[in-house]
């Protein structure tokens, strides 16, 4: 009776441990790539628009891009942005890991630079 | 009241009045949010006065206006004791710095001693004299208005004194179209079918303030401010960098800038778009530099230090 009672206690906190783990991990390399896209973009505008200011938020740097004319969805760009603003400044939750709009932008942005 | 519905009350009241001023009136409103004071500096008759007077009428608080003149004392400003004949006893009189807004209209017209009769008001929010101590009414928030120095007849503020303005903002000029647009609202529009409605009640004000100082204001944004702070003070055409209490200003101005773009945390931008206002009057540029480079003004060297500090992205 008391084994069964242990080996049922052990089973429902091994999955609850295991559920948790899980979690932290998406959580975290969900950051780890959030937080690798945005940097990738930055890196890109710089190389790009080198009139930006040392100094550029990311508002001056996406509308210093939008000038370049490229064919983008910009209104899930500026989305991305806000998004990552609130996470960034806002302690939000993390946004999307995937963010293929923004990575367009920097593949644009890589291209008009070579 | 959503802080949308502040926003676009205000502008529009006060554009009824005043054109082309929106950016002007926010700038009030912002420094009303985040309990700062401001001085407005222009030459005569560029609406200096009528858009101080137009945002106080479209707020529900209480309003005063003082000219400033060379013969002051500063109990015309703070009041003072005076003998009561009746009950044969001093009794304080309330000046007229008691009150929500003050507008402290030509304030460099006064002597010294008059302007630094506000510092305590400004800083602290109550009046001493001899002795006694009165709070004022919170908000308090002083609109003082002035010429530029190179005009006759003016006391330049001292450095102390421009310190407790949480922002400067300069007048300039208005376009062509603009003087058209004044000038065919004087001229063809009667006075009287202009009135600027009371838009916010002091509640509704009082609660954007609390929520303006909840604003999420986070660690490497605090780095951020004090790198900038720390860059004026290390520019080499800069004699005199601004403050630590120059830069808390920017924070909370920075802070209602945010709630009024209905965010509840700060970003780079909030600081970067009002950096000109609130630290350019703190700076004293080296002297050199005044006499060698004309366009070197503290404007433009406050936006050249702006953009050379990265943010954190």
């Amino acid at each position: 009776m008391n084994l069964d009672l242990v080996v049922l206690n052990v089973a429902a906190y091994g999955s609850l441990a295991a559920g948790l783990m899980q979690t932290r991990r998406q959580r975290s390399s969900g950051e780890a790539e959030i937080s690798g896209a945005f940097p990738l973009l930055a890196r890109s505008l710089r190389k790009a628009l080198p009139e930006l200011p040392a100094g550029f938020t990311w508002r001056q740097g996406i509308s210093a891009a939008k000038g370049l004319e490229l064919k983008l969805r910009w209104d899930e760009i500026d989305k991305a942005v806000a998004e990552y603003e609130a996470y960034r400044y806002g302690g939000r939750p993390a946004p999307e890991p995937s963010q293929p709009e923004v990575m367009r932008l920097v593949e644009a942005l890589k291209r008009r630079h070579q | 009241m959503t802080p949308d519905g502040l926003r676009e009350g205000v502008l529009k009241e006060v554009g009824k009045v005043v054109v082309d001023r929106g950016r002007e009136a926010e700038l009030l409103l912002e420094a009303l949010l985040a309990r700062g004071h401001v001085l407005l500096e222009g030459v005569p008759g560029v609406s200096k006065t009528l858009l101080a007077k137009s945002f106080a009428r479209c707020v529900d608080l209480g309003f005063r206006r003082v000219q400033f003149t060379p013969d002051m004392l500063p109990l015309d400003i703070v009041g003072g004791f005076i003998f009561n004949m009746k009950d044969r006893s001093f009794e304080f009189r309330k000046g007229p710095a008691f009150t929500n807004i003050l507008l402290a209209d030509e304030i460099n017209r006064a002597p010294p001693k008059v302007q630094s009769a506000l510092l305590e008001s400004m800083q602290e929010g109550q009046v001493t004299v001899e002795g006694h101590t009165e709070p004022l009414p919170s908000p308090h928030m002083v609109i003082a208005t002035q010429n530029p120095i190179e005009f006759q007849g003016v006391y330049p503020l001292p450095e102390g004194q421009l310190d407790r303005f949480m922002l400067k903002v300069v007048f300039a000029y208005p376009t062509n179209k603009t003087e058209a647009a004044i000038i065919g609202r004087n001229v063809l529009i009667d006075d009287d079918a202009i009135a600027v409605q009371n838009v916010v009640s002091s509640v509704e004000i009082a609660e954007a303030i609390r929520d303006v100082h909840s604003v999420k204001v986070s660690e490497e944004m605090l780095d951020y401010l004090a790198r900038l702070g720390s860059a004026t003070r290390n520019d080499g055409r800069v004699s005199l960098g601004v403050s630590p209490r120059a830069m808390v200003q920017l924070a909370r101005c920075a802070q209602a800038r945010a709630y009024l773009s209905r965010r509840d945390y700060l970003i780079p931008d909030d600081i970067q778009e009002l950096s000109v206002e609130v630290l350019s009057h703190r700076i004293r540029l080296r002297q050199s530099i005044e006499i060698t480079e004309e366009s070197a003004d503290a404007p433009t060297i406050i936006r050249e230090i702006v953009d050379g500090v990265e943010p954190p992205r």
